[in-house]
């Protein structure tokens, strides 16, 4: 299968993408409003060709067709208020929020006298079912009644919170006591020491150590393995034997970056195509036979806000759904990779790994999915909650870094790599932190140092490192900032992890100022030397302190030590190699 | 009780010091400590966010420390990143953090000769107030000779 046989894609200015042909047999389209909000999502089983300046599909989409109203001109507080479904407008949904940006209601806009087979309306409440409540747990989904009685629509729920969060109703759901939960009265749940789901409904679930699944089991036999490609995507699946000849296997492919699937392939060559609304999750498949260029859609869907999947058509089973994420049969839970969300009771079965935001309270419930505003947001990773769609899911600080630290990574410098790689898995707690600020004056970044007793093994300890990049920074010396920074990391994980449980430690690792900030300086040397670029540091008079292209190793070496003997009122560091400055962690000083 | 003391040996030294301790209440002394290294916060533990309080069970003989156990130590471990949780397995591990400096403290110690005693003797370490760029030296309250308090301000090392 190749996408570019027969089509190709075009992106808007802003990197969303504008419209892609498929394999001689589908077109898709995406718009935008002026806010990069997007206003019309399309697909049609035929190719059309564009000129260059992205029009949109801008006609009947046959396989998919929605017109998202996001209250642009009226409304300022961006929330989704309505998905109209050009295909069947019997179809298009409603939402409505509380004051706290919540969901309070979804609704179809035909009632049941127009179409009861297609209507379904559903009012949510959180904390108190008829008072409501701050806390953010969603506590009921109730049916809408008058015009919506006789509709069809999920189970609901109707639970009480605990003080921790945790639902509760009689004894249906229980939790451990790191806070998963371990039943809700039709399956239990096992969890690992590291809290990733081991089993549940008769299949065990293996991890790799970024925290990746991949393999399930059955009975002590492997079912399903799992193939990821470097950036984390599922590439393939197949069967315990790895057999890429069986009705087992898939291979997939994305779009960009993010993981946007677009394609199935099935072991005799039949293509499917993903139709995904604005969350990404897949709401069409349209099935291209082998040899074929004639698309047929076999999979047509809509879903509650939470997730809850309400399926028109369904000849071409699949299991990517809800924001595109791996819902598995066995439980009907979705994978997001750090935890597992429960589409039913609209709630992650694992408190957030990470914190929330003081400013945003919403996000200090630890087992809320996406703020409660699931027709807005999206959570990619299980871990941090991020605007709209996969377009636009990460910041383009957060993507300019990853960037440039898979560059870093890529590197043949072993420096190099081992300063990226101090950064860790971005879905792992590593107790590394990554913000992006005014990191001081004259300085592309800074790292503070911290200690805590390692979460995954109470025997150890683990640095604690808040690295901050400058806003803005780009390019080569964006690369050399990350592994400048980096580095330090690096330097204070490998003291770091030589501590023993009676507090010794190898005091060789625990370096000088002048040892990290020479360790560090020496990678800005090399990547602006690779990438063919060079920088000055600090105020170092008449003859500046240049390191990168052009500079040999031996007057960087120069360049280095003049900088660090500058005051930092020059942007230095007042160290030399005979008047080295504090060691890293400076209250440590027992020795070995 | 006092008819009790005409026993003899180690356990007449126990029983006396109970006997002291008991009317202590009413306004007797406990032994008067001589000498003594200052104690500080242990820098693993300050470093690693570890708090708590450590209480140790001293026996004094002729003024010398025969026997320093803890008698119990209750930590707090805490996350900067407040990221992790840790349970009671983590604090337990943690604990000795606290308790072996304690006890290595505590046994520099010397009483006024002839002084007899057990009590036990509570070590309390804080960490408060502004974080520092570099460690600073504790504040350190005596009140000896039963208890030790050591707050320290949390400091974390900043690279640029």
């Amino acid at each position: 299968m190749n996408l570019s046989s027969g089509g190709n894609g075009k992106n808007w200015a802003g990197g969303a993408p504008c419209w892609a042909a498929y394999n001689a047999a589908i077109t898709a389209a995406e718009t935008y409003n002026g806010r990069l909000q997007p206003s019309t999502m399309q697909a049609t089983g035929s190719v059309l060709t564009y000129s260059g300046y992205c029009p949109g599909l801008g006609q009947t989409g046959n396989l998919l067709d929605l017109t998202f109203n996001l209250n642009y001109g009226s409304g300022d507080n961006g929330d989704l208020i309505g998905v109209t479904n050009n295909r069947d407008t019997t179809r298009s949904q409603n939402f409505g929020y509380d004051v706290l940006n919540r969901i309070a209601e979804a609704q179809t806009t035909s009632t049941y006298s127009v179409s009861p087979s297609h209507c379904w309306g559903e009012s949510y409440q959180f904390d108190n079912y008829t008072t409501g409540g701050p806390w953010g747990n969603l506590t009921a989904i109730t049916p809408m009644t008058g015009n919506y009685t006789g509709c069809t629509q999920e189970s609901g729920i109707s639970v009480i919170a605990t003080a921790q969060n945790q639902i509760s109703n009689a004894t249906t759901y229980g939790y451990d006591t790191a806070g998963n939960m371990t039943a809700n009265g039709s399956n239990t749940y096992t969890y690992d020491a590291e809290n990733h789901l081991a089993s549940t409904a008769g299949v065990t679930y293996i991890y790799d150590g970024d925290g990746k699944r991949v393999e399930k089991a059955q009975s002590g036999t492997v079912t399903k393995i799992y193939w990821y490609g470097t950036d984390g995507n599922v590439l393939d699946e197949t069967d315990g034997t790895g057999s890429t000849g069986n009705s087992a296997f898939s291979e997939y492919v994305y779009l960009n970056s993010q993981g946007q699937r677009i394609a199935r392939r099935d072991s005799s060559n039949n293509a499917y195509y993903y139709g995904s609304d604005h969350l990404g999750t897949s709401r069409v498949l349209a099935e291209v036979p082998s040899g074929s260029t004639t698309a047929t859609l076999c999979y047509d869907a809509d879903f509650y806000p939470f997730g809850g999947e309400r399926v028109y058509t369904n000849s071409c089973t699949q299991t990517y759904k809800f924001t595109g994420k791996e819902r598995d049969p066995e439980s009907g839970l979705d994978n997001f990779a750090a935890r597992y969300d429960s589409s039913s009771t609209g709630r992650f079965m694992s408190p957030d790994p990470l914190g929330g935001q003081l400013l945003d309270p919403q996000t200090l419930n630890k087992y809320s999915y996406a703020r409660n505003d699931p027709g807005d947001l999206t959570d990619p990773t299980g871990l941090y909650t991020c605007k709209d769609d996969h377009n636009k899911c990460q910041t383009k600080e957060d993507i300019a870094f990853e960037k440039a630290r898979q560059q870093a990574l890529k590197s043949k410098d072993p420096k190099e790599q081992r300063a990226a790689k101090s950064y860790g898995n971005p879905t792992k707690d590593n107790g590394v932190t990554v913000q992006f600020g005014n990191p001081g004056t004259g300085r592309g970044g800074a790292t503070t140092s911290d200690l805590r007793v390692d979460p995954n093994d109470s025997s150890k300890f683990q640095a604690v490192e808040t690295v901050t990049i400058r806003s803005g920074d780009s390019g080569e010396s964006l690369v050399a900032d990350v592994t400048h920074e980096g580095s330090h990391v690096a330097d204070a994980q490998e003291f770091a992890a030589t501590i023993d449980s009676t507090g010794a430690a190898d005091q060789s690792k625990n370096l000088t100022t002048y040892q990290t900030e020479l360790n560090a300086y020496l990678l800005n040397q090399s990547v602006l030397t690779a990438g063919n670029e060079k920088r000055s540091y600090g105020d170092c008079g008449k003859d500046p302190c240049i390191l990168g292209a052009g500079v040999s190793a031996a007057q960087a070496l120069e360049n280095i030590n003049r900088l660090l003997a500058l005051p930092e009122s020059k942007g230095g560091y007042n160290v030399t190699p005979n008047d080295q400055g504090p060691l890293l962690y400076p209250s440590l000083t027992i020795p070995k | 009780m006092f008819l009790r003391t005409i026993c003899t040996g180690i356990k007449l030294l126990t029983v006396v010091a109970v006997a002291t301790a008991m009317t202590s209440t009413e306004g007797v002394h406990y032994p008067t400590v001589i000498a003594g290294e200052i104690p500080l916060y242990p820098s693993l533990a300050r470093t690693a966010h570890i708090t708590g309080t450590v209480r140790i069970l001293l026996a004094v003989k002729d003024g010398s420390i025969i026997n320093a156990d803890v008698k119990s130590a209750e930590v707090q471990v805490t996350d900067p990143s407040h990221r992790a949780v840790y349970d009671d397995k983590a604090r337990a591990i943690a604990s000795r953090q606290l308790s072996e400096p304690s006890v290595a403290n505590v046994k520099t110690w010397r009483f006024e000769p002839g002084s007899n005693a057990s009590l036990t003797v509570t070590y309390i370490y804080r960490i408060e107030g502004d974080v520092t760029s570099s460690p600073e030296n504790p504040i350190v309250e005596l009140e000896l000779p039963r208890f030790v308090r050591v707050t320290a301000k949390p400091f974390k090392p900043t690279r640029d």
